[in-house]
């Protein structure tokens, strides 16, 4: 009861003009921020904790609470309209955004993504409102072991991705894998594969890799077909149809399911959005009737990937609420922010500044509907991009990626590097290796392999077989992995017995 | 036949730009000697390059600084964070520009223990004027109070118990806490393993979590939570923000009254005198500011300013220190 | 064991690298030369796959290990084998024909002309810094890609160099260069 008072108390703090343009603002930014490839919400938020320095604290963390929700949409933004994720957790948007544009339904995957992303956020945050103290304490509770086990889990939503080409998205991921374990090894210091230059001491950024392998790959096999204005849909008509409030309440237990499931993986300190995406839409493609129509503009992908990354964002929140721990590589950017106001992040923030803790959360509800009005809105906007004539786009997308990629590390190397994965990506797609995988293995390679060397240091080899949860984690990758060949088996029985 | 070509071609004209791309930028960024320091320093906005990326506790520290500073010079300071391989790609960024006093390097201990575990031509001393450093922050030991050994005497105890197996978490293999923790280890006779994690905050989750005995890091690092506990500080004293948290020393563990992490600045040897005169009054003001004071004396830090040759001379110790360790 | 971490680093490093490079060269040359052309780059690139990780393979079997647990080998070792063995099934798919032909190539030649000039565009980036070399990037390509309004494209690159100045340059300090030769003229 206390909690429904405090949070009551928490809504009042928002009435008054400073917080509602805070948030406005900070919805705006985080779109802009997530549609353009090269700022992930981590760098978002890192950019703009200098302009809150005068700010009182609410305020600040307000503002960049709402960048951080918004981010996390404004990524399928792009990724549905050019194929371009904008941020690393959208890769999964535009397996079937994209084809819906392609098909003319773009009005359908952006008005889906939107309400999905919201739906996805409040559910996070109704989970952190009410279950941070409990989930946090399991969260810390969870041995290495089970973050491999985790790890391993992920990876094998690959084998439902591939589709018939299972063996080219395994080589896929594993390539991302062995990408990642380039540089100083995190956990002895030794170089592994750095060839003699220190700019490969921290390996290949994420970001420049993920713009090469999906902006550039995409402009350079347009390039190569070097067919700009046959473009053009005849279901052009359909483009800016607006779903309605049935289409979407048709997909709720999709987008519920998934907000559960990307609340819960935001939870985990280190696990995170992106892999939270890729469980979720893998979750979704094994639940439904078809799920070959999946990676080919299944509205349902796309309410799935979208409700999971933005629901981990409440999930994000519970560990940096509850004990002052970071989840993610944005919440680690919050503490900062919180610290350079006086304030640290853990359970005695409750009791010594419950204002702090109860307008967050309050904001984190009313910057969610805001984010909705402004996507409203905005999508008409957005739509447009569709219309821009590709031999006007491609040289924009050419000279937004090498900025992006630039602003990372303000680096020409990391450009050089996009633009050797844009040159990889065209190869592999053109022969059917599929790009995402890759990037799935960059993001999980990490994980993996730290927990994996860190639980054999903590307990030995067989800790992996002695931890119940990691038992249960490791059998359900094994069934999950083995499953589609299971069913295609049984379809060519089928089929076979069919025949004859 | 002709289009094999020309994809082989584009092929490994993509692969040799990015092998070239880290050595294009060498050359960019390669100036001219620097020309004899003009009588107004500064003229132009002063970069301060930070070895890490935006929003971490150092790059805080380091934006507080240009706050601080702007109390008492006209001078406008920009931050530019050049993070990545711990510090060295900020080293090589600072030694390839002009020594002109325009590019400050906001550095601490642990670029030291960078440099010395990790094969660089990097020379800390000669290539590097340290002109100031402002923060001393003793390493400790953390525990947690829901664990049954918390204090020093029941950690070791536990050690005995465990035969070796006892595990202490901390961030990364061969950073600074690492190293103290084998320092403790060696003055009290006793053994442990060390869990290394992706940070210090992870390690700390792991700690709430119970999977481990201690953590070793710095003393603000158990702010906000109540099951954190500094059960022991590697310092010649206590600290009068934590006056119930014994030294080694009381607890009969001698060889660990110094293992500090400090922290300063540092610009490229050559910079003109006057130059280097300027900044050390400006970081005498700073040092002394009393909103500078507060806030890092209330997290346990010595708030401090040591001047250029004492600095020097420590970084020269840290690192032959530190490179010693290494060979082991 | 001290052989192959002769062959991780240094001189010992190229020599193995030479060697991969014409045993790759010789078996994509063989394909091409074999009845399997049709499938000449689905057959190459598992190939390459293979030899580039045999080298990774290499330079990880000569990392240091310090202590008893696990080093830093190990993981790399575990990807670089399974790399190697869906390389080699892939292979065999792919001969047992249950992988189609090899798809015809494009306007290659538009393509290497696009990442020639962007290329050039990253030299004049560092030569006459960011904003000159944008307008120059942006309005050439687009003309060159047979986009005509003129309008349009100046007023697209200038606006472009209009925004990535404000929000780049001035909101998110990004140092974009200004270019060696500019700073050399103007100071």
């Amino acid at each position: 009861m206390d909690l429904l008072i405090n949070l009551f108390q928490g809504f009042g703090y928002l009435v008054g003009w400073e917080p509602v343009v805070a948030m406005t603002v900070g919805v705006i930014l985080g779109i802009l921020v997530g549609a353009m490839p090269g700022l992930s919400p981590s760098m978002g938020v890192a950019l703009l904790v200098p302009f809150t320095y005068k700010m009182p604290p609410q305020i600040a963390l307000i503002l960049l609470v709402s960048i951080y929700i918004a981010s996390n949409y404004g990524g399928s933004i792009t990724a549905v309209t050019i194929n371009t994720p904008g941020t690393p957790s959208a890769v999964v948007t535009a397996f079937d955004g994209y084809p819906l544009t392609q098909q003319g339904r773009a009005g359908e995957a952006l008005g889906i993504s939107l309400v999905a992303s919201t739906v996805g956020g409040i559910i996070g945050t109704i989970i952190l409102i009410f279950f941070s103290v409990p989930l946090a304490s399991l969260a810390v509770r969870l041995h290495p072991a089970e973050y491999f086990a985790l790890a391993i889990f992920g990876l094998t939503t690959v084998a439902s991705l591939g589709g018939k080409n299972w063996p080219k998205a395994f080589i896929a991921a594993l390539l991302g894998l062995l990408i990642n374990t380039i540089g100083l090894d995190p956990i002895s210091g030794v170089k592994r594969f750095t060839f003699g230059t220190y700019r490969l001491f921290d390996g290949f950024a994420l970001i420049p890799a993920l713009i090469g392998l999906f902006a550039l790959s995409e402009v350079f096999s347009r390039l190569e077909e070097f067919k700009f204005d046959k473009e053009k849909i005849e279901a052009d008509i359909n483009k800016t149809v607006w779903p309605s409030f049935i289409y979407y309440w048709k997909m709720k237990f999709t987008i519920i399911k998934t907000s559960i499931i990307g609340t819960l993986i935001g939870i985990f300190p280190g696990a995170g959005a992106t892999i939270a995406t890729f469980i979720a839409y893998d979750f979704t493609k094994r639940g439904s009737k078809d799920p070959d129509s999946f990676g080919k503009g299944n509205p349902e992908g796309v309410a799935a990937a979208e409700a999971s990354n933005s629901s981990s964002v409440g999930g994000a929140l519970v560990p940096l609420l509850a004990l002052g721990i970071p989840g993610s590589a944005t919440t680690a950017v919050l503490v900062g922010a919180l610290m350079i106001h006086d304030l640290n992040p853990g359970p005695l923030l409750f009791t010594e500044r419950p204002d702090i803790v109860y307008s967050l959360f309050a904001s984190c509800l009313v910057a969610n509907g805001i984010m909705l009005a402004l996507g409203l809105m905005g999508s008409r906007l957005w739509i447009k991009v569709t219309d821009i004539p590709k031999t006007v786009l491609f040289p924009c997308i050419l000279a937004i990626s090498i900025i992006g990629s630039f602003a990372v590390n303000y680096s020409f190397f990391d450009v050089a590097v996009c633009i050797g994965f844009g040159v990889a990506g065209w190869i592999l797609k053109k022969f059917d290796y599929p790009a995402a995988p890759i990037v799935l293995g960059m993001v999980l390679g990490n994980l993996a392999e730290t927990n994996f060397r860190r639980a054999v240091i903590m307990g030995g080899y067989p800790v992996f077989f002695v931890r119940p949860f990691s038992v249960l984690l490791l059998l359900v990758s094994a069934l999950s992995l083995a499953y589609p060949f299971y069913q295609s088996y049984r379809k060519k029985k089928k089929s076979a017995a069919a025949g004859k | 036949m002709k289009k094999l070509y020309i994809v082989l071609l584009i092929l490994l004209l993509s692969a040799t730009m990015v092998f070239a791309g880290g050595a294009k930028e060498a050359p960019a960024a390669k100036a001219e000697p620097a020309k004899a320091a003009a009588p107004a320093f500064p003229e132009k906005p002063i970069k301060l390059v930070v070895y890490l990326a935006p929003g971490g506790a150092g790059d805080i520290l380091a934006r507080k600084f240009t706050d601080v500073a702007s109390k008492y010079s006209k001078a406008t300071f920009v931050v530019e964070n050049k993070p990545g391989a711990g510090g060295i790609v900020a080293l090589e960024h600072i030694r390839a520009q002009a020594a002109d006093g325009y590019n400050l390097m906001y550095v601490t201990k642990s670029i030291v223990s960078k440099v010395a575990t990790t094969e660089t031509d990097i020379d800390l001393n000669k290539e590097y004027e340290w002109i100031a450093m402002l923060q001393v922050d003793p390493e400790c030991v953390i525990t947690n109070v829901k664990n049954k050994a918390h204090t020093w005497e029941q950690i070791f105890e536990d050690s005995k118990a465990k035969n070796g197996n006892q595990l202490w978490l901390g961030p990364a293999a061969g950073g600074l806490d690492h190293v103290t923790a084998q320092k403790i280890w060696a003055s009290a006779g006793m053994q442990a393993k060390w869990v290394p994690f992706d940070s210090g905050a992870k390690a700390i989750a792991a700690l709430l979590g119970q999977q481990g005995v201690v953590y070793v890091g710095n003393p603000a690092e158990v702010k906000g939570n109540p099951d954190l506990k500094v059960a022991a500080i590697c310092y010649s004293e206590r600290l009068p923000e934590f006056k119930d948290v014994p030294t080694f020393k009381e607890l009969g563990v001698n060889g660990v009254e110094n293992e500090v992490m400090w922290r300063g600045f540092a610009v490229k040897a050559g910079t003109p005198a006057p130059v280097i005169a300027w900044y050390e009054d400006l970081f005498a003001k700073v040092s002394n500011d009393a909103d500078w004071k507060k806030t890092y004396e209330s997290d346990g830090i010595a708030v401090v300013n040591w001047k250029k040759d004492k600095f020097n001379k420590l970084v020269a110790d840290d690192l032959a220190e530190a490179k010693a360790a290494a060979k082991k | 064991m001290d052989t192959i971490k002769y062959f991780g680093k240094g001189p010992g490093l190229y020599i193995m690298a030479s060697v991969l490079f014409f045993l790759f060269a010789a078996i994509i040359f063989a394909i091409y030369k074999s009845s399997k052309k049709e499938y000449f780059w689905r057959l190459s690139i598992p190939v390459f796959f293979i030899m580039t990780v045999l080298g990774f393979m290499v330079i990880a079997m000569g990392l240091p290990v310090k202590g008893d647990e696990v080093g830093p080998a190990i993981v790399p070792e575990l990807w670089i084998t399974g790399i190697i063995l869906l390389s080699v099934l892939i292979i065999i798919r792919t001969l047992f024909g249950l992988d189609e032909k090899d798809p015809g190539w494009g306007r290659v030649g538009v393509v290497g002309a696009f990442l020639a000039f962007t290329i050039l565009y990253l030299y004049m980036i560092i030569y006459i810094g960011y904003y000159i070399s944008t307008l120059i990037y942006l309005s050439v390509s687009i003309y060159s890609l047979s986009y005509r309004d003129i309008k349009v494209i100046a007023g697209l690159s200038l606006g472009w160099i209009l925004v990535s100045y404000v929000a780049f340059y001035r909101i998110l300090y990004v140092p974009l260069p200004k270019g060696i030769l500019i700073e050399r003229i103007f100071g």
